[in-house]
Parts: C-alpha cells; sequence; structure tokens
C-alpha cells in the first residue's frame, strides 16, 4: 500500500526528465543517491541531455558498491 | 519526622494538669470558705472593725498558704517537667530537619524564660491580678458596706468552683497560663533556632481539624515550594498580610521576626520550624553534556558535539557501539550496512551526518525499522494522510509547504517513500526515487533515519511537521529508542 492508492499524482513528470526521455527514449537511472539536493540531479541531468551521455547513478558507485547497492546494503 | 507530637506532649501535659488541678480546686475552696467564714459579723453582715480590715490584708498570705496546701503549688512544679520533654523534642526536630545540634546550654535560657512566665502566671503577679487582687477587693467593699457574710462566701467560692457553666477563677488562670507557656516555649526555641542558625525558611506544620482557621490550613498545604508546609522566610511578610485580610485570630504585630512564636494566632498549636530551604529545594545541577568522540575524523566528532545536537542522541550515540569507518566520500553520502561504513560526501552537514547515522544505528539495532510496530505505523499513518488530505492533492498540497525549507527534508522523503518515489520525480521535492522505493525495507529505513535526523537535531519545526503528518511512526521511533 502507497499514497498513490488514495491519491492520483496530477502533476506532469518534472520537465527535465521529460526532456531526458525525450532524448533518449528512456528514463534516467536516478537511485536516491542526491535525496536532499534534487538541485545536482536536474543538473545532472541537464548535462546528460546536453552531452548526450545517458545519465546512470550507479556508474557513480564503484563495482563493489553498485553490487551491494543491487543487494540493497547501500542506504541513502 | 512525626510532626504532631508536639501537640501531644501539650495535649498530654494539659490532660495531667487539669486531673491534678480538679484534686487541688476542692481543697483550695474549701479553705478559702473556712477562712472567710472567720470575719466578724453582726447578724450575719460583716462588721467594719480594725480585725477585719487586718484579716482582710492577711488574705494574700492566707491564699498562697491554701494553695501549698491543696496541691497547688506541687502542681505546678510537675507541669514545669514538661518542658524538658518539649526541649528534647526540639533537639530532634532540629537535628532531623536542619541536622543542628541544639544543646541544653542553648535552651536553658529559654527554659529558665517559659518556667518563670509559668510561675508569673500561675504563682505570680498572674495570680495577684486575676484573682488575690480582685476578690480582696471584693471583700474589702464588703467588710465597708457590712455585707451579708454568706452572700460574700456565696459569691467567693462561686468564682473559685469550677462548674458546669464556668471554670473556676484559678483554674483558667492555670490552663491559659499553661497552655500560652506550652506554645511559647517551642516558639521562642524556634525563633532563636532561626535567628542563630540564620535558617530562611520555615516548616508549618500540625494537625488540621474542623475549627482550624484559614491560614493555619493554608500554611500546613502548602506546596509550591516543593515541599508540604515549607514558607520561605522572605514570603512570610506576604503570607501575614493574607492572614490579615483573610483568616482570623491573628495577634495583633505579627511580623515575619515573631511569627514562630504567634503563628496562626491566639492558642494556634501548629509548629513552625526553622528550616534551610535547600533542604528542600534542590537547584537542579546543570546536566552535563555528554562528549562523543567516534574514533574518525574529529568533524564528524564536531557533528555531533554541536549545540543543536540533543543531549538525548549524544547520549545514545555514545551508549551505541560505533561505525566500522567513516570517512570522506566525493560525491554522494551513503552508510554500507554490509561493511558498516559511514561514507560523508565532502560538503555534507551535520543534518546529513544524523541521517546516515540514524541508518547506522537502525542497522545496529538489527534492522529496527522493520518491527512490526514501526511497519504497521507506516500503515497506519498512510490512513491518517489518507483521512487529512481528503479531497485534495496531497503532492501539491504540501510540495507548496515544503518546498525550499531545509527542515522539511526528511517529511519530503517520507512522503517520496510513501509515494514509491512520485514526489521526487513527478514533483521534484525531496526523495530517493522510484528505483530506490521499489523496495518497501527500503522505505522504512529511510523513514527510521529521517525522524532520527529530526529527533537527534532538536529541530522543533522538523519535530513538530513529523508529528502532525506522521504521528504514529514518531509515536514508534520514540519507543524504539526507549528500548536502546
Amino acid at each position: 500500500m502507497d499514497l498513490n492508492d488514495f491519491f492520483v499524482s496530477e502533476n506532469k513528470q518534472a520537465q527535465y526528465i521529460i526532456d531526458y526521455i525525450l532524448k533518449f527514449n528512456e528514463e534516467p537511472v536516478i537511485i536516491g543517491m542526491f535525496w536532499n539536493k534534487p538541485d545536482i540531479l536536474e543538473q545532472n541531468i541537464k548535462n546528460a541531455i546536453k552531452t548526450g551521455k545517458k545519465y546512470n547513478e550507479l556508474d557513480l558507485l564503484t563495482d563493489e558498491q553498485r553490487k551491494s547497492f543491487l543487494k540493497g546494503d547501500i542506504l541513502f | 519526622m512525626d510532626f504532631n507530637k508536639p501537640e501531644r506532649i501539650n495535649d498530654k501535659a494539659l490532660e495531667i494538669l487539669q486531673k491534678r488541678f480538679d484534686k487541688v480546686e476542692p481543697k483550695f475552696v474549701k479553705q478559702v470558705v473556712d477562712w472567710l467564714n472567720k470575719f466578724r459579723t453582726t447578724s450575719g453582715n460583716l462588721v467594719r472593725s480594725k480585725e477585719n480590715i487586718a484579716r482582710l490584708s492577711s488574705f494574700k498570705t492566707a491564699v498562697n498558704r491554701f494553695l501549698e496546701k491543696a496541691g497547688y503549688n506541687v502542681m505546678v512544679s510537675g507541669f514545669l517537667e514538661n518542658f524538658d520533654e518539649i526541649g528534647a523534642n526540639t533537639q530532634l526536630a532540629q537535628q532531623e530537619l536542619n541536622g543542628i545540634d541544639i544543646t541544653k546550654s542553648f535552651l536553658n535560657p529559654f527554659r529558665r524564660y517559659a518556667v518563670n512566665n509559668v510561675i508569673a502566671a500561675m504563682q505570680g503577679q498572674g495570680l495577684n491580678v486575676n484573682l488575690i487582687n480582685p476578690l480582696k477587693n471584693e471583700l474589702l467593699i464588703a467588710v465597708n458596706q457590712g455585707s451579708s457574710l454568706t452572700d460574700v462566701v456565696t459569691s467567693i467560692a462561686g468564682q473559685l468552683t469550677t462548674s458546669e457553666a464556668r471554670q473556676g477563677v484559678l483554674k483558667r488562670i492555670s490552663l491559659q497560663a499553661s497552655r500560652d507557656a506550652l506554645l511559647q516555649y517551642d516558639g521562642v526555641v524556634n525563633e532563636a533556632v532561626r535567628k542563630s542558625y540564620k535558617l530562611d525558611a520555615l516548616l508549618y506544620v500540625g494537625s488540621i481539624v474542623k475549627d482550624s482557621r484559614a491560614q493555619c490550613e493554608r500554611w500546613v498545604q502548602e506546596t509550591k515550594n516543593g515541599k508540604l508546609g515549607l514558607i520561605l522566610f522572605e514570603d512570610l511578610q506576604d503570607e501575614i498580610d493574607w492572614a490579615d485580610n483573610n483568616g482570623t485570630g491573628m495577634i495583633p504585630d505579627t511580623t515575619p521576626e515573631n511569627f514562630c512564636q504567634n503563628r496562626g494566632g491566639y492558642n494556634c498549636r501548629h509548629i513552625a520550624y526553622p528550616v534551610r530551604s535547600a533542604n528542600y529545594i534542590k537547584e537542579e545541577k546543570p546536566k552535563e553534556v555528554p562528549k562523543v568522540e567516534l574514533g574518525f575524523d574529529k568533524k564528524y566528532d564536531n557533528f555531533v558535539n554541536n549545540d543543536e545536537i540533543s543531549d538525548e542522541a549524544k547520549e545514545l550515540i555514545n551508549k551505541l557501539p560505533k561505525p566500522n569507518n567513516i570517512f570522506e566520500s566525493k560525491k554522494y553520502s551513503y552508510y554500507d550496512t554490509n561493511f558498516n561504513i559511514i561514507g560523508m560526501q565532502k560538503d555534507a552537514n551535520k543534518n546529513v551526518f544524523m541521517h546516515e547515522y540514524g541508518h547506522f544505528i537502525d542497522s545496529t539495532g538489527k534492522k529496527l525499522s522493520l518491527k512490526k510496530e514501526f511497519t504497521k505505523a507506516y500503515d497506519d499513518d498512510l490512513l491518517h494522510l489518507k483521512e487529512l488530505f481528503k479531497g485534495k492533492n496531497i503532492f501539491d498540497e504540501l510540495k507548496k509547504e515544503w518546498k525550499g525549507k531545509s527542515e522539511y527534508y526528511g517529511a519530503s522523503d517520507i512522503l517520496d517513500a510513501m509515494s514509491g518515489g512520485v514526489f521526487y520525480e513527478k514533483y521534484s521535492m525531496y526523495g530517493h526515487g522510484k528505483k530506490y522505493y521499489k523496495s518497501i525495507n527500503l522505505r522504512h529505513s529511510e523513514n527510521f533515519a529521517n525522524i532520527f535526523q529530526a529527533w537527534s537535531l532538536k529541530d522543533k519545526a522538523a519535530i513538530e511537521n513529523i508529528k502532525k503528518y506522521y504521528p504514529n511512526l514518531y509515536k514508534e521511533f520514540l519507543n524504539i529508542v526507549k528500548t536502546l
């Protein structure tokens, strides 16, 4: 059960996310590492659109951290 | 301590005195009557003769002789022994209340004063003024006027004899004088103790009965200083003023300086023991702020030792085991449950540190956030929000309320968790996003860390906000913290 069971999100996707999807035909991979800095996330995604390089926060992790994250051992 | 003991000593002393007096009085009256019957008369009327006038002048001596013969003086001597018991009780009281050893030499002058008062009232000036002189005057008039001896004897015997309707003069003098002396002795000693030892408060004690005065009830039941009956000396004038305006029977000119003696007024049976207020009003020592040493870079210690972090959080952090490492991380802050390490992005502040440390505490406690009470609280708060935002778009509403306010990062992230990442990704609010919150367990972990962050930061706005929107989660969080 979550809030979406009770409330319909009427907002559109954030514009920079929409722009990203239009550019790369897929959503950016956001794993929550900038949870308290949405401005950095926005800036990073805008940079990705500008540079043409996909945005994947898993790439910011080391191999070991990536494995840990995928196992659910890394918390942000 | 038995605060009613003085009353019991006094009651017992007066009871014994009364019993003894009841044996003295008839003997005394008989001797006075016999003495009166020896006046010369003509046809039953007193004669104004030299002999009768001379007889009158020996009235005082005769009365004193009759008192001696009737056992009055022995009774008075026996009564004086009560002052020893009262003195012993005062010594005990001062030892127990203030740790002061009152010596006999300290008490002796007051004992002498009390004894002298009793003797003066019962055998000296008091006896003259209240008994001998009035009766002598009555006799003088009777002799001068040639009154009937029978009438004189009836009158004088009637004044001296106790009946159901009234007390005899001697009994009234004796009981009043003895009661006053007993009550004053305690008062005088207490006054002297207060002054000698510079005591700054009084403990007003004694029993309350149906006809106790309003001021005595007020003072015996006084609680504002944290101890029943404790009145600060500096407040005493106000209390006396209160009694003068609202109470009854106060002795005129009662002041703080003579309050131990006068207390609640005439014949007041209560006692005002002088005490040190510090014995009862403890100044709270400022609690020592716990100092945290995590064992890594000092800047992390400084985060925790910051004044904005609550002492409870510092104590908890001190009490629990520490992470294996806390180090600087290049791009983001995180906690790794596998290696039990915290990576802190170099610019991250103490708020982020407390969030990550919340993850560590959750994990160290074998996943406190997955306790069924905490996960149930999550469901309960979903329903709470459903009710709270009925007919509204919760995301729009709370975005308006929280956007740009750092104190609501945590609350925003909890809402993001509850929305499965919608609040972060669609509304550009603080949160971890859809991919992260696919995991229900991570929702609980983040909820715990966010509440820990607000709680540890003493952040009133953040805590009130969390309590408003997530009351069940906050309550269960506090319950969990209590168990650690």
